[in-house]
């Protein structure tokens, strides 16, 4: 498989995803229609519930709307079996969640290498990948602690670094920045920007952080499960 | 319901998963030890029937020197007298007369143990009298008769009404002859009897082997096992005047029995122990893991306060209704299939030669006894809450704020 | 492509995972290791109970083969008698398959001291022919062992119920070939102990040469022992013997004491059911540790789906642990319990349950038999046990929907 950029473009049409909580039905996605290309900076923002990350589970293949259809190059994931999303993943797309990132029995640098040993590469080459990546994020000398020993900016900075290890064409991270000193978020997002323009990959941050907004190339805001706001149709 | 007891309930079904998974454990385990030890109590108790009934009895009174060496000289002279003391008491007593001779056909011999039997009471005491096959037990009108069994007839080529001769010697080492006329055939099904046992009346007994009024021993039954004891008191105070005689009871009778019986005890038994420590083992996982999990509840209940002696109480509780709900599953089960079982009997092919081997008949019946039902399943509870002490201790030293802290 | 990961990543990861609740693993592993200990501890014994019953049914018989008049076995009289003297008979039984076969004489008698008398079995034999197995399983404590002519060799037991002393005279009295009663005074020359008491009451050596003079017996036999060398080749010698001598009866140690092979075989299958209880029993723990191990680590199970470990891997991830939890286990009790059966090897003193050991035909010196067959069967019968009790956990953890997972609380 190549990573060819032009093939990586995304599609959301009438996406809705809705969860009964009760008697109650809370609209997750609420007819969301975008189209992503490739090399885009996207600074997916609004307030706490709007849908931010059920979008992201979306696009990351990992949330199956109740309508709606949704496309990577061309394809649509709903033909997909799980297996062959397992492998989307794994090849095309790097993750940073919310919380919750990284295997806890791994110290940091092994959990950069765990998705490089997926991925099949050699174990001298994944070694110093992984090392090299974590060095870029900030964590030299702190590769053999456990997710444990670190502080919760330290761990997001290790999934940061996991997520983009492998170069993937597709980043979707979930408020990358939340825990981070401003210095080190700074430090982060010119690193995203760096592959953003040297590799084409494309990023989609959730975060209402004001300093992603700055990075971005195209605002998108929501709202209850809508879009209000979509810097890209202006 | 009291606060704690249902606060304890609660916890229990928190996992409803691993609750169910300890019970099964605990409800299996219960099973086997209740089918097993019904079953092996069950066994025991009819090898036991079947050989003491068959000739040994319960109880003997005999001369001290008799059981560990039994010849004629060691005899009791007033036997007769004694049986009738514990008859008047309405005990089953008969008395005998053991000798030994050489015991030929018109064309075959054979050396055996000649047995003088009380004809009228030696029913009460002994089964053999009740597997007669063929002719008629011994009768005061049949004066020198005797009784055989299958296996000697056939080896002796005797039959009713053949003559046999008897050579032995007497009780003053005189010379002990007579003819027998055969009036009775018997099969007890028990080798060691049939190869060498033959019966002929006490009083012809005295007369051939020179013992006077004396015999060798007073049998006595007993209405079951387990009154053998008491039932040994009574003849000790009923004979106690008498000098030189020993009460004897059965495990000294038969000694082989009641060790074949603990030899076999023993490798069950260590099974049993086995089982039961991995089921403890179990349930202590279980608690410790309940106990790691809440260490942060239990963190904010002592911070708010809670002494933790109540904490363990509440562990000590919460064990406790596991170990019923395996208790009570468990005996229900075992009990229901125990009483089937009691009831059909259990066999398998090839066990009738094996069980004939120890004088067990051709099917097992399990016994139904409340101990040998709750012995296992009460000790596998006892173990479990022992073992709860662990994860308990470790609890009494939380401090509220360690607890608090950890992940 | 797929995702890979390693077997030695996997068992890395199930070590790992394992010691984040060392006391746990600890527990269940050491309740492995107990049972599996104790379960190779057992069957050791319950082998060397039953080998010991074979070796002292053989020995005591004696001979795994015996050839006898037909009629002998159910009528043991001495007109049963039949002549070993022939030429085909014998070139099978000086074949190599055969280690030794011995000519016997056997009829009861009675036996008197001046003090008092007994029913007894007189063995008759060819000492120079024979060699120590004719014996059977005895140990001779005093005097010396048989030769050709000489006296009696008597159980100790046998020796004082008659109020006898070694070089003592006694006399055997039994009916002759004739029909007539016959009668001799021997000496008796060695005195034995035997493993079973009721033997050492009961039989008594004598020459055969000098059994067949006295009994008018010329050179007739009732009965010849042999002990092959190699049991696999029982039947194939048997009909050899068959085959010689058409008119006679030979058979097989089981065919001669049936509930014996009834009972080995009736232990093995009780062995195996209890050995099958106390692991399903164990494997309930077991399921039980790694359900909540499963239940502790739904996020990271889920994070390990989102991150795109296949359903199945996540499968053989769970069923690893359950493998390292077994292999620890098993590892530490095939080191216990051979460690004590090493210790035990010269045997166990049951003295203590003598009599009703010889009750059920063993000795009183119980050695355990290791056979590492039977580890073998042991480990594996636990490992499948365990690694089939782990399927539905493992197939719960691997059916884990991604996000629901990650973020649970
Ligand atoms: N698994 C779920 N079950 C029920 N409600 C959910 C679930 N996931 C998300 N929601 C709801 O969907 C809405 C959107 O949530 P989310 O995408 O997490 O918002 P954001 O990330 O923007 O804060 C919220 O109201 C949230 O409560
Ligand atoms: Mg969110």
């Amino acid at each position: 498989m190549t990573k060819d950029s032009s093939l990586y473009a995304v599609q959301c049409r009438n996406l809705c995803r809705h969860y009964q909580q009760g008697e109650q039905t809370i609209m997750g996605l609420d007819n969301v229609n975008i189209d992503i290309q490739d090399g885009e900076f996207i600074c997916l923002t609004g307030p706490s519930g709007s849908g931010k990350t059920t979008l992201l589970n979306h696009l990351g293949g990992l949330d199956t709307p109740n309508s709606g259809e949704l496309s990577i190059a061309g394809q649509s994931l709903s033909n997909l079996t799980p297996s062959e999303l397992s492998d989307l993943r794994l090849n095309n797309i790097g993750f940073v969640f919310q919380s919750y990132n990284l295997i806890p029995v791994l110290s940091a640098i092994e959990n950069i290498e765990f998705i490089l040993m997926m991925q099949g590469v050699g174990k001298q080459r994944r070694g110093q990948q992984a090392l090299a990546m974590l060095n870029e994020v900030g964590l030299q000398g702190l590769e053999h602690r456990r997710p444990a020993e670190l502080s919760g900016g330290q761990q997001q900075r290790v999934a940061v670094a996991r997520a983009i290890v492998s170069q993937p064409a597709l980043v979707l991270a979930d408020e990358p920045t939340a825990n981070l000193d401003s210095v080190t978020a700074e430090q982060l997002l010119a690193l995203f920007q760096n592959l953003n323009k040297k590799l084409n990959t494309t990023f989609v941050i959730a975060s209402h952080d004001p300093r992603v907004q700055n990075y971005a190339t195209r605002l998108i805001r929501m709202q209850d499960g809508k879009i209000i706001e979509d810097s890209a149709s202006e | 319901m009291n606060l704690t007891l249902s606060l304890a309930w609660r916890n229990v079904w928190r996992h409803k998963r691993r609750t169910w998974l300890t019970t099964s454990a605990m409800t299996l385990c219960n099973v086997v030890l209740i089918f097993m030890m019904s079953l092996q109590a069950g066994s025991y108790l009819s090898m036991i029937n079947n050989t003491l009934s068959m000739f040994s009895g319960h109880l003997q009174v005999q001369h001290p020197q008799y059981l560990n060496d039994p010849k004629p000289r060691y005899a009791i002279t007033n036997a007769i007298h004694i049986a009738d003391t514990l008859r008047k008491q309405g005990i089953n007593a008969s008395t005998r007369g053991i000798g030994f001779a050489l015991i030929s056909s018109e064309t075959r011999a054979k050396p055996m143990q000649v047995i003088g039997v009380e004809e009228q009471f030696e029913a009460t005491v002994s089964n053999i009298p009740g597997t007669l096959r063929k002719g008629n037990y011994l009768t005061s009108d049949n004066p020198y008769g005797v009784v055989i069994s299958e296996l000697a007839a056939t080896l002796l080529h005797a039959d009713i009404g053949s003559e046999l001769t008897l050579l032995g010697s007497g009780q003053d080492d005189s010379f002990a002859a007579s003819i027998l006329t055969v009036t009775g055939i018997y099969d007890s099904g028990m080798s060691d009897i049939d190869r060498n046992m033959i019966f002929i009346r006490l009083e012809d007994f005295q007369d051939i082997f020179s013992f006077g009024k004396s015999a060798s021993q007073v049998v006595i039954t007993s209405e079951s096992i387990f009154d053998v004891e008491s039932l040994a008191k009574r003849v000790d105070a009923l004979i106690g005047k008498e000098q030189n005689l020993a009460v004897v009871e059965w495990n000294d009778l038969v000694p082989g029995l009641k060790q074949a019986i603990q030899s076999d005890m023993m490798s069950a038994l260590f099974i049993y122990l086995v089982l039961i420590i991995v089921v403890v083992f179990s349930v202590l996982n279980n608690q410790l893991m309940a106990v790691l999990e809440r260490q942060r509840e239990y963190g904010i209940l002592i911070a708010l306060g809670v002494r933790p002696n109540k904490l363990l109480f509440l562990l000590l509780m919460e064990t406790t209704i596991l170990v019923m709900l395996g208790l009570i599953i468990g005996v229900t089960l075992g009990t229901a299939i125990v009483e089937y079982t009691a009831n059909v009997g259990i066999a398998f092919e090839g066990m009738e030669e094996m069980n004939a081997k120890f004088n067990l008949p051709a099917r097992i019946f399990p016994a139904l006894h409340p101990l040998v039902i709750l012995a296992g399943p009460l000790l596998v509870a006892l173990g479990s809450i022992l073992a709860t002490l662990y994860p308990a201790f470790k609890l009494q030293r939380l401090s509220p704020l360690a607890s608090r802290y950890k992940a | 492509m797929s995702a890979k990961l390693p077997m030695r990543t996997m068992l890395s990861l199930a070590s790992r995972n394992l010691l984040r609740n060392k006391e746990r693993s600890a527990i269940m592993a050491g309740s492995l290791t107990i049972a599996v200990a104790a379960m190779i501890f057992l069957i050791a014994m319950m082998r060397g109970m039953m080998g010991d019953m074979q070796t002292q049914t053989i020995k005591g018989l004696p001979g795994d083969i015996q050839i006898h008049h037909p009629t002998y076995r159910n009528d043991p009289d001495i007109e049963y008698h039949f002549s070993p003297t022939n030429e085909h008979l014998r070139s099978v039984l000086n074949s190599p398959l055969i280690r030794a076969w011995s000519e016997r004489i056997k009829v009861n008698a009675m036996i008197s001291s001046e003090r008092a008398n007994r029913g007894v079995e007189i063995i008759a034999f060819n000492p120079a022919q024979e060699g120590r197995d004719a014996y059977g399983n005895i140990n001779l404590i005093d005097g010396q062992w048989l030769e050709q002519g000489s006296g009696i060799i008597v159980g100790k037991a046998l020796l004082e119920k008659l109020e006898t002393d070694l070089g003592k005279r006694v006399v055997l009295m039994t009916r002759a070939l004739d029909g007539n009663t016959a009668e001799i005074g021997l000496p008796i020359i060695g005195v034995y102990r035997a493993e079973m008491r009721a033997s050492e009451e009961s039989q008594i050596y004598i020459a055969l040469d000098k059994a067949q003079h006295w009994l008018g017996l010329d050179s007739y036999i009732h009965e010849i022992a042999i002990y092959v060398n190699d049991q696999q080749q029982l039947s194939t010698i048997q009909s050899q013997l068959q085959q010689a001598r058409p008119d006679l009866e030979v058979m097989r140690w089981d065919e001669l004491i049936p509930y014996l092979s009834t009972m080995l075989k009736t232990s093995d299958a009780m062995i195996t059911v209890l050995i099958v209880i106390v692991f399903v029993t164990l494997s309930f723990g077991l399921v039980n540790t790694l359900v909540m191990a499963i239940f502790e680590r739904t996020k990271e199970i889920g994070l390990m789906l989102a991150l795109g470990l296949k359903p199945l891997q996540i499968s053989l991830l769970i069923m690893s642990e359950m493998l390292v939890l077994l292999l620890c286990g098993l590892f530490l009790g095939d080191i216990i319990a051979s460690s004590i059966l090493y210790l035990l090897r010269d045997g166990i003193d049951l003295s203590q349950f003598a009599d009703g050991l010889a009750m059920m035909g063993v000795s009183a010196s119980l050695t355990p038999i290791f056979k590492l067959d039977d580890i073998i069967l042991c480990n594996s019968i636990v490992i499948l046990l365990g690694l089939a009790s782990s399927l539905i956990p493992a197939w719960k953890a691997s059916h884990l929907k991604p996000i629901e997972a990650l973020y649970r609380d």
